[in-house]
């Protein structure tokens, strides 16, 4: 009788540790679920913000932004720029290089500068 | 010689050869199967506290693992379970900006495990410093935000009007393991 009630018990024992065992793991893999969520999250904002940095340093002193539009694949500039010339070798040429496609469009002002509007695609490849 | 055996010995005998045959019928018919029986339960007993000794012994090293790992991502784990209070944050990363101000929180998705919630937030900024240091500070916050595309900067004066989307990640509080991660911990 006592050797069964034994049994008994270290079956139960045995198999509540089972089920807990169970449900670490899952716990484990939540966490870490949980870990690698985060960050990515992290890493995307870093990247953000160093993609942010990388924007407002190529845009060099002669040249002054009124407006820039950021989307996922989209970089949408709005600004004024002495000349055409200017714009387009020092901000349109590495705009081109991170860039798959660029816009430009010129408006005369009446002081000789030049307001621009440039749009700036990158072409995701096709899944 | 001639034995005399009286009837009274003849009695006292045959209780005696009945008590032996008694004896050995309960010990043969219950006591030795009991003590076989004994013997095989006490084995079966051992096999089975060797098993459960060795799944205690599983289940220390994953909750050891699993404590470790709590322990390694308490920031992490208390943010996907932290309520978005939108005063408080305003109040946290206020110091960033020339001014900042909160849409109202809303249901936006679902990710994987994780519901998404959207704020809109729209602020002014003297440089865009104050939106890097946000950013590195967003990352350090008492939940889980992702800045999201897209993201407009405007020209004010000597100002720059920035306005922007935030996702703010919740654990899905119907997942039944996070109750039982709440029971694991210490």
């Amino acid at each position: 009788m006592m050797y069964e009630s034994n049994m008994q018990e270290l079956l139960t024992k045995g198999e509540t540790l089972k089920e807990d065992i169970v449900s670490m793991h899952e716990d484990i893999a939540f966490i870490k679920i949980q870990r690698r969520h985060a960050e990515g999250i992290y890493t995307e904002n870093t990247v953000l913000k160093e993609s942010i940095h990388n924007l407002f340093d190529l845009v060099p002193e002669k040249i002054t932004l009124s407006q820039a539009l950021l989307k996922e694949d989209e970089l949408v500039l709005y600004g004024v720029t002495p000349s055409k010339e200017v714009y387009e070798f020092l901000l349109q040429a590495p705009l081109r290089s991170i860039f798959h496609r660029s816009y430009t469009s010129y408006y005369a002002m009446p002081n000789g500068w030049y307001s621009f509007v440039s749009k700036n695609y990158l072409d995701r490849p096709v899944q | 010689m001639k034995f005399h055996i009286s009837r009274q010995m003849i009695y006292i005998l045959a209780l005696a050869v009945v008590f032996l045959i008694i004896v050995f019928v309960f010990a043969f018919a219950f006591l030795i199967p009991s003590g076989k029986a004994y013997r095989v339960a006490r084995l079966d007993t051992k096999k089975v506290a060797y098993q459960v000794d060795t799944i205690q012994a599983e289940y220390d090293k994953v909750y050891e693992n699993l404590k470790s790992l709590q322990k390694e991502n308490r920031h992490v784990i208390s943010a996907y379970k932290s309520i978005f209070n939108p005063e408080r944050f305003t109040k946290m990363y206020r110091p960033h900006f020339k001014s900042f101000t909160l849409s109202k929180l809303s249901a936006h998705s679902q990710d994987e495990e994780f519901a998404v919630y959207e704020v809109n937030t729209s602020s002014l900024i003297h440089s865009p410093q104050g939106f890097y240091d946000f950013l590195d500070g967003v990352n350090k916050s008492d939940n889980i935000i992702g800045v999201n595309f897209p993201i407009d900067f405007k020209r004010d004066g000597e100002l720059i009007k920035s306005s922007f989307t935030m996702h703010v990640y919740i654990a899905d509080p119907k997942q039944k393991r996070e109750d039982q991660q709440v029971q694991v911990q210490e």
